[in-house]
This record gives structure tokens, C-alpha cells and sequence, in this order.
């Protein structure tokens, strides 16, 4: 079976002054039809830079896609052409970015920034196009008469609101939000976070939802995928990633968070930092801070091996163990 | 008059004027804590919870109210009084980025409250260096970076250089500014580690700012949670994770996406936002987003005690109170 969003073997580097930096290392990743899935790493892991590369937005130079393909509905998004790119983005594919603060146009009324993207995409006359702004602008729980106010007349809540609305404008098939709701308050995030379930109910939009915040992810998601330093480690279901729990990192930022339902005296921290993104390693770039790690870890690059219905992970123990498991039985 | 624990804050209050009238930042808030003990003060962005911790710090002017530390009211202080209770309280800040000056290495941060204190002579340079290194081992700074720049450092890093430098003096009571959000996972466990070892050796007693309900839960003795300005409940924490009592807690800790699938939450979505503490009403602050509001909510709330240490301040539960005694 096809899937609706296949990347594989994405190679994404950087070549800056300072050397190259390696962001993203033969990742593979797959989203089907109205699933939700999480993408779930920390600062420098190369979650932006991978939802940037889906919609072709890395900046070149510095940037440059190197391998792999990225197949949307069959057609690969690498090779699509500039104009052809422009007809998925917004249309197929939109984003949401992390600061809604930042993402809206300050000195252009809410409404006509809606209206804006419509018109755009949809090559509809002005008063449709504003018509159907208004109906996006309820549909977030916002009500249209505010849709001629301006974006510093919003709340960080209500300001994400209307980016979500100026995503959701064309009725996407994919849908990537990079950390919505990272600057929200706790309240507020829920209030979002219950908009755009209910939304992705009422339009089946398939949605990759970037966070380091893995409540988020098992409130929200149907599959996870782990990234560290710009691989994905572990891919599989909510259930596979937080209750048979392979790869040592995931194991580990599991562990670190402190959870409200548990009482624990002392947080697991993983000791150490990410590895410098700009030497190229030969072996797992978690040996260093995995409390696992053999010889063969530093020595060789593991394999991302499925390990049984479609639970994916890269390393050398949970390989070891699969296998020892197959045996077995 | 007898002072609770080794800091106590009697109506604490902390107006700033506005064009539209008095913002009430801080508005009547008392509570103590214990020697050695970690007080969270737990509420979202604009409730005043950084202002009361600068307020208690005297680094900026409370409006009214006492602040009692070491048996004496240090609102009664003078400047240089201050400046010598310094040494004795300090402060995290939340962003490492922004709370280092960049033009300073590790060395220079860590020294200048050393030698603003006078505790040790600038040309002092042995005893700074040996103070220095000791600091940094203590927070668990690789000696290496003594003469490297902010910039140079990661977040974690950097955040271990606030704490030394807020620790250098050997203070009693430390006001932790968020100091842990703007750190990853991962890191953010190794810092909030190394603070709980800090304050068992060193008998620190902390005033924890923050949002994260989780993160409180893990370090308090004790929690307050602040709503506009206001202090709506107070409680042991697994009193308060367990049964809380005042609606806004109640929607805040429902709120907190939980890391585990099989755990389905039931949310009670709070509607609408955090309206601006200027000019409030005498009622009760959390009325207008209140499921629960009733007109009696208009009324001025005095805080009770539900049960022995767990203090609430709502008028449906004072109701309920009175209804059983």
C-alpha cells in the first residue's frame, strides 16, 4: 500500500563557513491518509529542518537536499518544478509554524489574511473568498466580526487560532505543525490542542505534528517517530513507542520528564549533550550517552530495522534482542 | 511580632500604575516557608508569579505589605542594608541567554558578586580563581571553560553558570525564575537533579517560579497557585494534585497533557483567556471563566482552610464549608 507521505533516505546538510552540518541523515518517514503523527526531538534534532524540506523551504544556499526522495501521492516533491511546487504548498500541504506572533502579517487585517490564501489558491472572486475567510474564522471559534482587527488586537491563543485557520483555508491533505502550542499557556494549549482534534475530525486531515513535548504526542498522535541528531531512531504506534519502548534515547527522555501521575524522588537525566552536527560519525550518534552502548556501537552505523508490525527502531541492543526473541520462539 | 519559618510574606502587595488605572501584579498575598524547604509558586503567563518573586528580593518596591526574613522586616531596609542582604537571597533567572552578559567569561560572572560584596579584593586573583573552581565544580562545570564566553556554551551550560554565580555568596533563600523552561528535556532533568543535591548540601531554601505543574510537583513541599495577582490555593502537593479545590486548579491540572497513551484525559476546557489585572473588581478574579460562577462570586473572598493545610480561596467552597459545620 502506498502511503499518502513517503520520505526516504533524506539526506539534508548545511554548508556554512564553519564546515558542514549534517542536519538531517538518511531519514525515512511515512504519513498516511487522516493519521496523526508526532515528531518528537530535541533542539537541534532536525525536526524543523525536515518539515521544511517536505514543503521545499530550506534555504539554498546554505542549505542543500542532498538524497533521498520525499513522495507525496506518488509524485516526488524533489523533483517537482517551482511552479509545480507552488500548487501543493498551502493547498496540499500547509504549515504551521511555532511563534504565532511572528507568522502573521502585523499591519494587514486578520481577515484579509485568510481571504488572502483563498484567493490565492482557489482563483475565487474577492467577496468568495472573503465569505469563506469568515466561515474559517468561526469554524477556529473566533467570531467574525473580529475578522478587521488586526493581529496585535489577539491574544498568543487567538493569534494561533487564525494561522491554524490560514492553514486549514484550502482544506489540506497534510497538514505540518511545527510545536503549535510550545508558546501557549498550559489552558490555552488545551483549548487549541481540543480545536485541532475536533478539526481533524471534521476535515480527515493527515497531520505531522512537530513537539518536544511527549504529553502532547500521547494525547494527539496515532504513530510517533523519534528524531536524535538527524535520524529517526523509532518509529512505530503511541503504544509501541511509550510501552515496549526500544531504542536507549527513547527509554531515556522518557525517564527525564517529570510526570504529574508518578512519584519519583530523582529524574533519569541522559547524561551528556547531542553530538557536534558538524562531524560526520561513523558509528550511533547516541553511543556517547547510551548506558547500553557495546563495542560495536562506535563502530558501526546501525540499520533502522522493523522489528515486527511496522515498530521500526535503529540500534544494535534492540536489534541483538529482536533476533535472540525470534529464535526463541 | 513571631515570624514563621525563615521567610515570611504578610499581604504582599505590588501595584504599577497605568494609564488605565492601578495594575495589581501582586494583590495580598502572605504565606511562609520553612528552612530547607522548597515553596512552587505555580500559574500562567501575566499572574504576577516573576513580580512576586522580584518583589520579595526588594528588586523592585512593593506597594505595601511586610516581608520577614531572619526575624527582621526588610521592606524597613534602606539601600545599603539591601545591598547587604543580597549575599543572603538571590536569583535564577529563566533565560540563560539574556541573563548572562555576553562580553563576560565564566570566571568574571562567577566573580563579580565575590568582589561586589567585598568578600574578596579584586586584585585578589588566587582566592577568586580557587573560589572560582570550586563553584563550577559544585554545578558541575568542567573547569575548561572558566575563560569561555556565554555564547560558547549551550543552554544547560549556561544555566549552571547562573546557578554558581547565584550561589557563589552562600546564600539562604534562592527565588528560581523558571529557571528550568527554556532547557530541553534531557537537560532540564540533569539541572532540576542537580538543584534538589544543591539545596540537601548546602540547606538551601527555594521559592520555585513556574508553569509547569509537573516540574512543581516533582520539587515542592508546599505549592501556591496564582490566578491574576492573587493567591487562589495553597496545599502540600499530593494534597493538591490529589483533591484540588479551587475551579481554576482543577481546570489547570487537567489541562497537563499526560506522557501516556493508555491514560485518556478528562479535560475540562476552561473558555476564554486571562483577562489584564488592571482595575479589578473586588470579587472573585476567575469568576468571568468560572463553570461554576455564581452572583455571590461579586462578593471580596477570604481565604479558609478546607482541610488542616490546604487553604482555598472560593466562595462555592466556603459555601460548601459552612453547609457541613
Amino acid at each position: 500500500m502506498s502511503h499518502l507521505l513517503e520520505i526516504k533516505d533524506l539526506q539534508v546538510r548545511y554548508h556554512t563557513e564553519d564546515g558542514t552540518v549534517y542536519a538531517l541523515n538518511h531519514v525515512d518517514l511515512e504519513l498516511d491518509d487522516g493519521e496523526t503523527l508526532g515528531l518528537v526531538g530535541e533542539t537541534g534534532a532536525g525536526k524543523t529542518t525536515l518539515a521544511k524540506s517536505i514543503m521545499r523551504l530550506i534555504p539554498n544556499p546554505p542549505g542543500k537536499i542532498e538524497g533521498g526522495t520525499i513522495e507525496f501521492d506518488g509524485k516526488n516533491l524533489l523533483m517537482a518544478s517551482d511552479s509545480e511546487i507552488r500548487a501543493v504548498r498551502g493547498n496540499q500541504i500547509s504549515m504551521i509554524f511555532q511563534d504565532p506572533m511572528s507568522s502573521l502579517n502585523p499591519v494587514m487585517r486578520v481577515g484579509d489574511q485568510i481571504a488572502e490564501v483563498i484567493g490565492v489558491h482557489e482563483k475565487c472572486p474577492k467577496e468568495e473568498a472573503k465569505r469563506k475567510a469568515l466561515e474559517m474564522l468561526e469554524t477556529v471559534g473566533i467570531p467574525a466580526e473580529r475578522a478587521s482587527d488586526f493581529p496585535h488586537q489577539f491574544s498568543g491563543g487567538m493569534k494561533q487560532r487564525v494561522v491554524i485557520a490560514i492553514a486549514l483555508a484550502c482544506n489540506p491533505r497534510v497538514l505540518i505543525a511545527d510545536e503549535p502550542t510550545t508558546a501557549l499557556d498550559v489552558t490555552i494549549q488545551a483549548q487549541v490542542l481540543e480545536m485541532m482534534r475536533r478539526l481533524r475530525d471534521k476535515y480527515h486531515t493527515a497531520t505531522l505534528l512537530i513537539t518536544h513535548d511527549l504529553g502532547v504526542v500521547a494525547q494527539m498522535c496515532e504513530k510517533v517517530a523519534i528524531i536524535y541528531a538527524g535520524e529517526v531512531v523509532e518509529f512505530g504506534t503511541v503504544h509501541d513507542i511509550y510501552k515496549q519502548t526500544l531504542h536507549p534515547y527513547t527509554e531515556g527522555l522518557l525517564g527525564a520528564i517529570p510526570q504529574v501521575h508518578l512519584n519519583v524522588r530523582r529524574l533519569s537525566p541522559i547524561d551528556g549533550l547531542m553530538p557536534d552536527p558538524t562531524v560526520q560519525r561513523t558509528g550511533c550518534p547516541f553511543a556517547d550517552r547510551c548506558k547500553y552502548a557495546f563495542e560495536r556501537c562506535s563502530r558501526e552505523h546501525p540499520q533502522f530495522i522493523s522489528v515486527g508490525n511496522n515498530h521500526k527502531v535503529r540500534c544494535f541492543k534492540a536489534e541483538r534482542e529482536w533476533e535472540k526473541g525470534a529464535k526463541e520462539s | 511580632m513571631k515570624q514563621n519559618g525563615l521567610l515570611e510574606v504578610r499581604n504582599l502587595k505590588k501595584y504599577f500604575d497605568t494609564p488605565r488605572g492601578p495594575l495589581q501584579a501582586v494583590d495580598n498575598i502572605s504565606f511562609s516557608i520553612e528552612k530547607g524547604k522548597t515553596l512552587g509558586v505555580v500559574g500562567e503567563s501575566g499572574c504576577g508569579k516573576s513580580t512576586l518573586g522580584r518583589t520579595i528580593l526588594r528588586l523592585q518596591e512593593p506597594t505595601s505589605g511586610e516581608i520577614w526574613f531572619n526575624g527582621e522586616d526588610i521592606v524597613k531596609y534602606d539601600k545599603k542594608q539591601v545591598k547587604a542582604l543580597r549575599s543572603k537571597m538571590q536569583i535564577i533567572f529563566q533565560d540563560p541567554y539574556s541573563s548572562l552578559n555576553p562580553r563576560m567569561t565564566v570566571s568574571q560572572a562567577i566573580e563579580a558578586p565575590l568582589v561586589l560584596q567585598g568578600i574578596y579584593r579584586k586584585n585578589d586573583k588566587q582566592g577568586l580563581q580557587k573560589k572560582v573552581g570550586d563553584m563550577m565544580d559544585l554545578v558541575g562545570l568542567a573547569r575548561r571553560f572558566a575563560n569561555s564566553y556565554p555564547h560558547e556554551l549551550d543552554g544547560g551550560r549556561r544555566q549552571r553558570i547562573g546557578i554558581a554565580r547565584a550561589l557563589a555568596l552562600n546564600p539562604e533563600f534562592v527565588v528560581c525564575d523558571e529557571p528550568v523552561s527554556a532547557l530541553d528535556v534531557s537537560i532540564q532533568a540533569q539541572v532540576l537533579n542537580l538543584m534538589q543535591d544543591l539545596q540537601e548540601q548546602m540547606g538551601l531554601t527555594y521559592l520555585f517560579i513556574t508553569h509547569d505543574l509537573s516540574v512543581v510537583k516533582h520539587l515542592s513541599d508546599d505549592i501556591v497557585v496564582m490566578y491574576l495577582g492573587q493567591l487562589v490555593e495553597r496545599a502540600k502537593p499530593q494534597e493538591l494534585f490529589r483533591r484540588p479545590l479551587h475551579p481554576y486548579t482543577q481546570a489547570l491540572l487537567s489541562a497537563i497533557p499526560i506522557p501516556d497513551p493508555d491514560i485518556k484525559m478528562e479535560r475540562e476546557i476552561l473558555r476564554g483567556e486571562l483577562s489584564s489585572p488592571i482595575n479589578m473588581g473586588e470579587g472573585c478574579r476567575f469568576a468571568k471563566r468560572c463553570p461554576h460562577a455564581k452572583p455571590e462570586c461579586a462578593r471580596p473572598i477570604q481565604e479558609t482552610e478546607a482541610s488542616p493545610g490546604h487553604y482555598v480561596s472560593c466562595h462555592l467552597l466556603c459555601a460548601d464549608q459552612r453547609a457541613k459545620s
